[in-house]
């Protein structure tokens, strides 16, 4: 059996500066695996362990993702090896974009059964690669999955996930793509013997010359930073709590939110 | 410009939504046979046609992901859409499968959508990286969007067809073999989106026991009571329908009031729809100041409890 998990290396946007025309500069949001993903590529470990798998890490972005401090992130966190789409042509990758070459990346690793990919990336949280992957290679796809394991007819996989508060148990058939929910494991902090390991994992550096971007089908009519009405940022002191509540629901009531 | 809704369910909020930005709105409804039944007339939650795809019920939604991303893709080889989806787990299966299938863009974190000038085609107003920057974008052809806010458009469509008069096309579609084999029925998930007032509680609070003075509050302002995201991921106190963020549900309502949240932009982008926000924190230094109308600066454990009370009076109609 073969599992891809797909993660994202990525910058968290609180760090990152926008200019007036939308620009965002990322130099002082360092890039990380994002806390989902991390949550992805262990229960990918996990179900590789449990089954004998090979699992595949897969990825798509700059150049850099394709470098050192990327991929030993990566490959300390439970992959047998790396498949990295790193060229500086997929920096504005769009979803759709994203969706289609990471299901191109698939096609090329070839056999694959099972792609897992987090709840969501730090970001931009659209949380729809995996179900756009599942719908560009026609296969299954459930998000939210809590759990995953080999089905017991050894015919596909048996997941549990969280729908409307309850949980169901469900088998899917392979091959599949299963998103999985942002606490579905505990992932593992690498250690010494993980990040010595990951060094001399197999790294595959695939580039826009091998795997061009489709078109991305939209015109950017404008950009700017957001429109955001500005808060008053009104503080009103709290050592005397009594007075401070009347003070803020005096407020209230005029504004006409308190009725 | 035609609009077709992917739902499991009837949803007049996204049929209203489409209504302001497109000419005709159509539904392609995936459901079982019971649940066909109880929306009777309703079906078509205003929407001039549905098409639906009955499924038994121990066959999940998305086992029809494909199959109704290959009929929509004949349906639309000629005429490009805007294909609408909510924001849950299944309605994005259904909505990445089409978008898979026909290569289209999605857009998601909406602000607004209209007409672009001089054009048959949509002007999706849109936020950008947790809402850092923001875009306004039009698609070359069919788009897929994710709508978590309905009412997106300023512009004016057609008005709803009323219930029962929209034609019904039942789809023969076959799924991928998925099967649910058990189910453990929970409590339904809470809504905040449809909230006008909403009290959120983060980290500021010490222990789970502290909770009955936040529901308190909540019900001294009539208010739902959601969470930061690590009480609802980790810690648990909350079912992750109650958090609020970026990755989860977005609030809109006219008050927001953040209990002990610092204000993170991951917390604070899924507030960007309401009205008046208010924060009690004890750090000045907390970013949810500049992203408060008013903060009570303190001892949250001191002040919850005062403005309880103050709010009591003042909505039993005493002066504060």
């Amino acid at each position: 059996m073969r599992i891809v998990v797909a993660y994202k290396w990525a910058g968290n946007p609180q760090h990152a500066d926008v200019g007036p025309d939308g620009a965002v500069d990322w130099q002082r949001a360092p890039a990380t695996i994002g806390e989902y993903d991390e949550v992805a590529m262990e229960v990918a470990r996990r179900l590789a362990d449990a089954t004998g798998a090979e699992l595949v890490g897969l990825t798509l972005g700059p150049a850099h993702v394709g470098e050192a401090r990327s991929t030993k992130a990566a490959l300390s966190r439970g992959p047998d090896r790396l498949v990295a789409l790193a060229d500086d042509g997929y920096a504005s990758a769009s979803t759709s974009q994203t969706a289609a070459l990471l299901a191109e990346a698939v096609r090329r690793i070839g056999e694959v059964d099972l792609v897992l990919t987090g709840d969501s990336s730090l970001d931009e949280a659209a949380k729809l690669t995996g179900p756009t992957m599942a719908g560009t290679l026609g296969w299954a796809c459930l998000a939210e999955v809590a759990s995953v394991s080999a089905a017991q007819g050894g015919d596909g996989v048996e997941v549990t996930r969280v729908v409307d508060g309850g949980t169901q148990t469900l088998t899917v058939p392979l091959p599949a793509v299963l998103a999985c929910a942002s606490d579905a494991a505990v992932p593992r902090i690498p250690g010494m013997k993980d990040v010595l390991a990951a060094a001399k994992k197999p790294v595959q550096v695939l580039t826009c010359a091998e795997l061009p971007l489709p078109p991305v089908g939209l015109t950017r009519l404008a950009a700017s930073r957001p429109d955001t009405p500005a808060r008053r940022g009104t503080t009103i002191p709290g050592e005397d709590p009594q007075a401070a509540a009347r003070t803020l629901v005096a407020a209230l009531r005029d504004a006409g939110t308190l009725t | 410009m035609d609009a077709w809704i992917l739902a499991t369910r009837p949803a007049p909020d996204l049929v209203a939504a489409a209504a302001t930005f497109a000419d005709t709105v159509r539904v392609m409804l995936v459901a079982t046979a019971d649940e066909l039944a109880a929306a009777g007339a309703d079906l078509s939650g205003g929407a001039g046609q549905v098409v639906v795809v009955e499924r038994a019920p121990q066959e999940p939604a998305e086992a029809y992901a494909i199959a109704v991303a290959d009929d929509l893709a004949g349906r639309l080889a000629d005429r490009p859409a805007v294909v609408i989806a909510g924001p849950g787990p299944t309605d994005r299966v259904l909505l990445g499968a089409v978008a898979g299938r026909l290569g289209c863009p999605i857009v998601t974190s909406v602000l607004t959508v209209d007409r672009a000038p001089g054009e048959d085609r949509p002007a999706i107003a849109r936020r950008l990286y947790n809402g850092i920057a923001q875009a306004t974008e039009m698609p070359q052809g069919t788009v897929c969007l994710v709508l978590a806010d309905a009412g997106t458009g300023s512009g004016s469509g057609t008005t709803a067809t009323p219930a029962g008069q929209a034609p019904v096309e039942r789809l023969a579609a076959a799924p991928l073999p998925l099967r649910v084999t058990a189910s453990t029925p929970g409590a339904p998930a809470v809504d905040l989106r449809l909230a006008e007032r909403v009290v959120g509680v983060g980290r500021g609070l010490a222990r789970a026991e502290d909770l009955p003075m936040m529901t308190d509050l909540a019900t001294a302002l009539g208010a739902a009571l959601g969470c930061s995201r690590p009480l609802a991921e980790g810690l648990d106190w909350f079912p992750k329908s109650s958090y609020i963020g970026a990755s989860g549900t977005h609030v809109r309502g006219g008050l927001y009031v953040a209990v002990g949240i610092s204000g993170q932009l991951q917390h604070m982008v899924g507030t960007r729809g309401v009205d008046t926000i208010v924060a009690i924190n004890n750090d000045p230094e907390a970013p949810i100041v500049a992203e408060s109308d008013y903060t009570i600066l303190g001892d949250l454990y001191a002040i919850v409890p005062a403005l309880t009370a103050a709010v009591r009076q003042a909505r039993a109609g005493g002066a504060p």
